[in-house]
């Protein structure tokens, strides 16, 4: 079916919008003055982008047109050998992707600090540790009391997430501690300063409350800090 | 955006070709000039203002990267407002997979603030009685409606949006306004 | 039957063809997987659960860190806490541009001598609304210890509802009267337990640092309480 050109506009309002609505729809489009910071964020966006190119001209299309060709078997045995070669050496050959730097190599899965030195963060842990070489990390403990996350239901399963286990829900579990009625893990970490949550029940995000507020992660939900003194290795 | 170049009173196909001469920064213009247009469509939409704002920002990034293929002959309106739908209707689907996760009320938690959660996930957006109307209708009616009688886009131009079928829309326009002279009779009374 | 025999071979041909480049691609996606893993080490790279234009943005503002000398995990940490947290592609890349912002905004105030804990406090601060002149004031109250303390506090008194000059104000009060790091987190602790009792949060906070300046530093060591600056204009 021939594609239609779209309308400049059918203005003829045949199919009798009721006047209260066509009065809503009037309503719906009052306002909003065009936000300066959203257009800064999508040109910055862009301007990193390839440039856009107005798309082939009408003569490129007779080469890319589908065609048939047609090839004697011994013809079609050789090129398809040539192309398995040529595939497997380049296979080999590949470097892969952009090498990105890796900053931090970030969390391993039991929730210890890493060790591995990235090329452009200080040795010794997470970049945003307090510098220092080799870091000494000290053992901080995280404690979630029971009465806290009280909302009528049980949580049978809690756990820490932060920068220090990559954010990963299920790296570092905490363990019910029933004589101080909450749950509680332990982590070494280098001097520094973390935002850390708890998961309940894998569902649940909620900060600490008893820590100072992180701020807003920009995803909706609320996240600790704890800050590791080098000196004392007090967390605060 | 400021008017430095002299881009005001550009149309939008004098702007596009503009951008794909090599002026980068005339594609603000554009932006400029159908951002919040975009934003209050998104919002209408998901009723998130962060998903909202995602959805648009995408829509503009895809809509460069397109530039090079649009075309005069349709309006540049219609052309954008084709990626954006496809952007909200993503991101309305991914928001059902994600709303698995609940965050937690934060008020049921000694130490937090008094001002409770962001517009983040499902936060509560206070609405005058024309926006809770529309917000009620049944997504693909809602769509059409915002599309036709808001964005004012002609049925043929909602046809290349939305992909759907004249009929279809019309009918789905149909509806959504006999819902919406339902809950709205005597809205506007003196 | 030559035809028939000539669409069999051309059948077959095509179908070889497919099957050839078939293996050509997977082969070079597995080179390259390898490849990138081993680029990365053994750690997963939480940017490759995104999609390539989130990936590409994302990329961008760690390449704009890396220029501007800021450090570049605390961007990977919000990359990983978002795909965590389910948040869509653009959603991150907006989010960790943001942050780039931020940071560049606290080196600026702080002094070029930050190191990343406080540049990513500093930037926490900005991000809850305290003013570039208030991370300064911090540095300026305290130039000798580290910033990274005060600056969570000043950015959990906004969050709280102090409003941020009020916060910025406490905190370098508090630290022109001495107080310690440990001291700055058990009066943040006061003031939030102030305000979950319904105490006002600017009224909460100028009450307890008034309660600090009157009992006044314990610490013989700690130098003399310096009279308060005037406000900030």
């Amino acid at each position: 079916m021939r594609e239609e050109p779209w309308d400049v506009s059918d203005e003829a309002d045949e199919d009798g919008t009721p006047p209260v609505v066509r009065q809503a729809a009037a309503h719906l489009r009052r306002g909003g003055a065009s936000d300066e910071r959203a257009v800064a964020a999508v040109m910055a966006a862009v301007r990193g982008r390839r440039a856009p190119r107005r798309s082939r001209p009408a003569s490129w299309r007779r080469l890319t047109a589908a065609r048939t060709w047609h090839l004697s078997p011994l013809a079609a045995a050789g090129l398809a050998a040539s192309l398995v070669g040529v595939g497997a050496l380049g296979a080999f050959g590949l470097r892969g992707g952009v090498d990105r730097a890796p900053a931090v190599a970030v969390g391993p899965a039991d929730g210890r600090t890493v060790d591995t030195a990235p090329q452009t963060a200080p040795t010794g842990g997470p970049a945003f540790a307090s510098q220092g070489d080799p870091a000494p990390t000290h053992v901080v403990r995280f404690v979630l009391a029971a009465p806290s996350v009280s909302s009528g239901s049980a949580v049978s399963r809690v756990t820490l997430v932060g920068d220090f286990n990559g954010w990963n829900a299920e790296a570092t579990p905490m363990r019910w501690d029933a004589a101080a009625r909450a749950w509680m893990t332990v982590v070494a970490l280098p001097a520094g300063r973390y935002v850390y949550a708890f998961v309940l029940d894998g569902r649940r995000w909620v900060a600490d409350p008893a820590a100072p507020l992180a701020p807003e992660d920009g995803f909706g939900a609320s996240n600790s800090v704890v800050v590791v003194a080098p000196a004392t290795g007090g967390a605060t | 955006m400021s008017d430095a170049h002299g881009h005001a009173a550009l149309t939008d196909a004098n702007v596009v070709e503009r951008v794909l001469g090599g002026d980068t920064d005339a594609y603000a213009v554009l932006v400029s000039r159908y951002h919040a247009r975009c934003l209050r469509y998104a919002e209408r939409i998901l009723r998130n203002r962060a998903d909202a704002e995602d959805a648009v920002q995408e829509t503009f990034i895809r809509a460069y990267d397109a530039l090079g293929r649009y075309e005069e002959r349709s309006r540049f309106t219609a052309w954008l407002f084709r990626i954006l739908v496809n952007q909200c209707r993503a991101a309305a689907a991914r928001r059902g997979r994600r709303e698995r996760w609940v965050l937690t009320d934060e008020a049921a938690v000694l130490g937090a603030p008094a001002e409770g959660s962001t517009d983040g996930y499902g936060a509560a957006v206070p609405l005058d009685r024309v926006e809770q109307a529309v917000a009620e209708l049944e997504p693909l009616l809602r769509e059409a409606f915002l599309l036709r009688h808001v964005e004012g886009l002609g049925y043929n131009e909602m046809r290349g949006v939305t992909g759907a079928g004249l009929s279809a829309l019309k009918m789905r326009v149909k509806r959504a306004c006999d819902a919406l002279r339902g809950k709205l009779e005597g809205v506007y009374d003196a | 039957m030559r035809a028939t025999f000539t669409r069999r071979v051309r059948g077959a041909c095509s179908a070889a063809l497919s099957f050839t480049l078939l293996l050509l691609l997977l082969g070079g996606l597995l080179a390259r997987t390898a490849a990138a893993q081993g680029a990365q080490g053994t750690a997963d790279d939480p940017l490759d659960r995104l999609d390539a234009p989130s990936r590409a943005s994302v990329e961008q503002a760690l390449d704009s860190a890396r220029a501007l000398g800021l450090p570049s995990a605390p961007i990977v940490a919000k990359v990983a806490e978002g795909v965590s947290k389910g948040a869509g592609g653009s959603r991150i890349a907006r989010v960790v541009g943001e942050m780039v912002v931020s940071m560049a905004r606290a080196r600026e105030a702080l002094g070029p001598a930050s190191t990343d804990a406080e540049l990513v406090a500093g930037a926490g601060a900005l991000q809850a609304g305290a003013s570039p002149d208030a991370l300064r004031r911090v540095r300026a109250a305290q130039p000798r210890r580290s910033a990274t303390q005060p600056l969570v506090v000043l950015a959990d008194l906004a969050r709280r509802g102090v409003p941020a000059r009020d916060a910025a104000g406490a905190v370098a009060r508090l630290i022109q009267l001495g107080a310690s790091d440990a001291e700055l987190a058990r009066l943040r602790t006061d003031i939030a337990r102030d305000v979950a009792d319904g105490v006002p949060p600017a009224a909460a906070t100028s009450l307890r640092v008034e309660q600090f300046s009157a009992r006044g530093s314990l610490d013989p060591s700690r130098p003399p309480a310096l009279p308060p600056e005037p406000p900030i204009k």
